[in-house]
């Protein structure tokens, strides 16, 4: 029996913000309900800048004029733990031995240092299977505008 | 939009699962127990708004790619 891995077709997509990028559609995530705001956009693909780190690119490859900046909110949050609904671990088809990855939506401010992130509305991403969601974190602990830099800084 | 007028006490059912009675009426407060599966997610609507919004206006700032190259070197150089 031939053991025969199917080839990954790179595609080029044509943005305006960000030149043209190559997608690799076994990198593509599909967020069945889109997110909130945006919910015709159900396939984006995190893109990393060197210019930007650590800060990356969530981008929509259904529409390339849409794109979010997005953190690992660990990075400035490091006790960042928002406690998910079974219902979202459900849809996600969370199971134990998947690969998970949160990303907090940046808000970049007028005055830079001021930028917030979505610390109520994280992105949940299932990467063993290429699952996404935007989910709604029921806590007071946590707002939509969340300060990147500490107030010292 | 379906609209039912209920009495403290009283409930709905939505689909099989998802009960949801009218605990008390005081002023003009109304509270209101669920009784649903853990699969279902509930939340007042005006945290899904928040959201929305703040995605909209993230939207619409990351184009300033200055100022998120500056806020990066920022960071980078505080786990320094």
């Amino acid at each position: 029996m031939l053991n025969v891995k199917p080839k990954t077709y790179r595609y080029t997509l044509e943005t305006r913000r960000w030149g043209i990028l190559e997608i690799d559609p076994q990198e593509v995530i599909h967020f069945p309900k889109g997110i909130p705001g945006f919910e015709e956009c159900k396939h984006f693909s995190v893109f990393d800048s060197e210019d930007i780190q650590p800060f990356q690119w969530l981008i929509c490859v259904d529409n390339p004029d849409l794109g979010f900046v997005i953190i690992n909110p660990h990075l400035f949050r490091p006790d960042y733990a928002p406690e998910l609904f079974d219902g979202d671990t459900v849809e996600l088809q969370i199971e134990p031995d998947d690969k998970i990855a949160m990303y907090a939506i940046v808000t970049i401010e007028d005055d830079p240092q001021q930028s917030t992130a979505n610390l109520q509305g994280p992105l949940v991403i299932n990467i063993s299977k290429r699952l996404g969601k935007q989910v709604v974190v029921v806590s007071d602990d946590y707002t939509v505008k969340e300060k990147i830099l500490s107030e010292d800084s | 939009m379906l609209v039912l007028t209920r009495k403290s006490g009283e409930s709905l059912m939505i689909g099989e699962n998802v009960e949801i009675t009218i605990v008390s009426v005081r002023g003009g407060q109304v509270k209101i127990g669920i009784q649903a599966p853990p699969d279902v997610t509930i939340y007042r609507k005006e945290l899904y708004e928040k959201i929305k919004q703040e995605n909209v206006k993230a939207a619409g700032t990351g184009g300033q790619n200055a100022k998120i190259i500056s806020l990066a070197e920022i960071i980078l150089k505080e786990k320094k």
